[in-house]
């Protein structure tokens, strides 16, 4: 059966360890295994007495929703903040993966697969309230770990907190998780948050409040002036403690796009006059009919993509509530635009000219964003 | 292919007019007696010569002009350089030739102007070439840059050996008149950088862009065969007011203009070509 998604929209700090304090945080991804009634039965990693309670909560909703509103519904996924909840629904456990929404889906349900399969092995069927032994502990944490390796995810074992996170290179376009970004509002405000800023330096509290979601890492050290050696720490800690995490991928080529479209626009101007440029993208404009992109920035020959330059729809999409597919829709039609300007740029000054700036342009995309995010200039 | 040129040219009335207007003036040249071809030589040459700038003036709402519009800079120093060389023409034509009824009055007032307008042209050119270089680097590049080197050496060859003879025939003869000689250095080390810009962006510039540069490139050309032929026939006593050989000099101004009506049909058409894609 194919999994149904479900978008809860909660705006929480799904940072376990606020109230409690460093030490009990509980860091992601989650493995949970729970009976029926919403009990923990088992959770990887081990998840202190004071939170069983909410995650509880968490999967006694899914349960209620696939079983009684959506009548015995195997597998769902909650999208919660910047995580997504995997729910698998079979015999009598509930499985749950919580994670970050960079890890893929197929990771959580290759996990959650395999834990069911065990469940199997082990002959463990009782319904009701039940803890499952040592030995029974350590399979499916043996599994878990195996499967994580298998995709490449490093387990880092920090005291008692687990930690798996997608590398961040600096050429990466990122923006503030939610934690992230209720850390920086609560900057002084907590006594969690005070420790977690003062622990980093001034220069990567300033690259955390530089972040927009437009620029690269490497473009905002660039600004404040943050070497390579410190940047590299200063990106290990925050992506370390989840604090920001990459624009979606069809996110990033609609800011590179834009950002070469502009760059050619700059250098075709002068060669070929602003009003001839002004007809070329009047007319490409005309032919996509992208709602998206502004008709009016045109005119003044500047190319703007609404969930860009729009602070507002902008956010929108950091917080992942512009779905994947718009996303792409939009790619789509800002990759159609670059072709179709290089296809005029090409009639008006021929192959050679123009080949050499869209060479300059990619070297110069390369350089903030890496070869491989401005290969779609190609 | 000279067919659908041909069709094409028929299509647009500017090209029409222009067309008519060379075959008027070539028949002119090659009909009318010497007499009154010095009479239509004075006429005619103010009023051709000014096309160019007129044309600007007719699409300036269009073309614009902005610092940051190298195109539109480069345009409104051809226009206003065909201003300079139309003045050089009034004073020549209309009050040396008509009013005093002086022949060739060179050197002249007139000199002052063309040798302005060149100039302006020049620093036009340069000025998009520079902004060329800034944006693609060096833009000569392998054969290309030979091609440059070789018709800039040839015209240099060329304007050598047509003003050597004169100028030893009348160094032997009764010596030669220094300040024509340093005007027609000058007149023709203008117009060999004029043809060498020029051909540096025809070279490099293709499309229809290019196309502009190519108009620009034959037009510069024909005032530099112009410019050769008139010093040659000065130094050996041969020119006249009315001489064919002006003709050079009118269809340079006309395309000129020619050019400036291209970079016009830049803003307002697209090509067939990219419609259909």
């Amino acid at each position: 059966m194919k999994p149904i998604n479900l978008s809860l929209k909660v705006v929480t700090w799904f940072y376990l360890g606020d109230s409690l304090g460093e030490e009990h945080a509980i860091r992601l991804p989650l493995v949970i295994i729970s009976d029926r009634g919403g009990t923990i039965i088992f959770s990887h990693p081990r998840v202190i007495d004071e939170k069983s309670t909410f995650l509880s909560a968490i999967v006694s909703v899914a349960l209620a929703i696939m079983t009684e509103l959506w009548g015995e519904r195997e597998e769902m996924i909650v999208g919660y903040g910047d995580l997504d909840i995997l729910v698998k629904l079979e015999k009598a456990f509930v499985f749950i993966f919580i994670k970050p929404k960079y890890i893929g889906n197929d990771v959580g349900w290759s996990i959650l697969s395999a834990l069911a399969e065990i469940m199997d092995q082990l002959k463990i069927k009782t319904c009701g309230v039940l803890y499952l032994g040592k030995a029974e502990c350590d399979k499916l944490s043996y599994v878990i770990r195996g499967i994580l390796d298998k995709y490449g995810f490093r387990y880092e074992e920090i005291s008692k907190i687990s930690l798996y996170f997608p590398e961040i290179k600096v050429t990466d376009i990122v923006a503030l998780t939610s934690m992230g970004s209720e850390l920086l509002k609560k900057k002084y405000g907590t006594q969690l948050a005070q420790r977690f800023l003062g622990s980093l330096s001034g220069k990567c509290v300033q690259l955390l409040e530089e972040i927009d979601g437009i620029r690269s890492i490497r473009e905002i050290a660039d600004k404040i002036g943050l070497d390579e050696k410190s940047l590299n720490q200063c990106v290990e800690r925050l992506r370390g403690n989840f604090l920001i995490k990459p624009v979606p991928r069809s996110y990033a080529d609609i800011i590179i796009l834009s950002r070469a479209i502009n760059a050619l626009i700059r250098q075709l101007s002068p060669l070929l006059g602003k009003p001839t440029v002004k007809r070329i993208l009047k007319e490409i404009y005309e032919s996509l009919k992208c709602d998206a992109i502004s008709k009016d920035t045109l005119e003044k020959l500047y190319f703007s993509v609404n969930y860009v330059d729009n602070v507002n729809l902008r956010l929108l999409v950091l917080k992942d509530e512009v779905s994947l597919e718009t996303l792409r829709n939009i790619r789509d039609h800002v990759y159609q635009f670059w072709c179709k300007l290089l296809i005029n740029a090409s009639d008006m000054i021929g192959e050679e000219v123009l080949s050499t700036m869209k060479e300059r342009i990619k070297s110069d995309l390369a350089e903030i964003y890496g070869e491989e995010k401005s290969d779609i200039l190609r | 292919m000279v067919y659908n040129i041909v069709l094409r040219l028929v299509n647009e009335p500017f090209y029409v007019v222009v067309s008519i207007g060379i075959l008027i003036l070539t028949i002119a040249y090659l009909v009318l007696p010497i007499s009154t071809i010095f009479y239509f030589s004075a006429m005619i040459y103010p009023i051709v010569s000014i096309v160019p700038f007129s044309v600007y003036l007719v699409f300036y709402k269009s073309i614009g002009l902005s610092w940051d519009d190298k195109l539109s800079v480069l345009l409104f120093f051809q226009a206003i350089a065909s201003l300079a060389w139309a003045l050089g023409e009034i004073i020549w034509c209309y009050y040396y030739n008509l009013l005093l009824r002086a022949a060739v009055p060179y050197p002249s007032e007139a000199d002052a102007f063309y040798v302005t307008g060149d100039l302006l042209a020049i620093i036009g050119q340069l000025l998009y070439l520079f902004y060329l270089y800034k944006v693609v680097g060096s833009p000569l590049r392998g054969r290309k840059k030979y091609y440059a080197y070789i018709v800039t050496a040839l015209l240099i060859c060329l304007a050598t050996y047509a003003l050597a003879y004169p100028i030893m025939y009348w160094y032997g003869e009764e010596g030669v008149s220094m300040v024509e000689l340093v005007m027609d250095s000058t007149y023709l080390a203008l117009e060999i950088i004029m043809v060498s810009i020029a051909l540096i962006g025809f070279l490099v510039i293709r499309g229809r862009l290019g196309k502009v540069f190519l108009i620009i490139l034959i037009s510069n050309l024909l005032y530099f065969g112009y410019t050769l032929g008139f010093s040659y026939l000065e130094l050996m006593d041969l020119y006249y007011d009315g001489h064919p050989i002006e003709l050079l000099d009118l269809f340079s101004s006309l395309l000129d203009a020619c050019a400036i009506y291209e970079a016009y049909k830049l803003i307002v058409k697209s090509s067939n070509l990219v419609l259909s894609r």
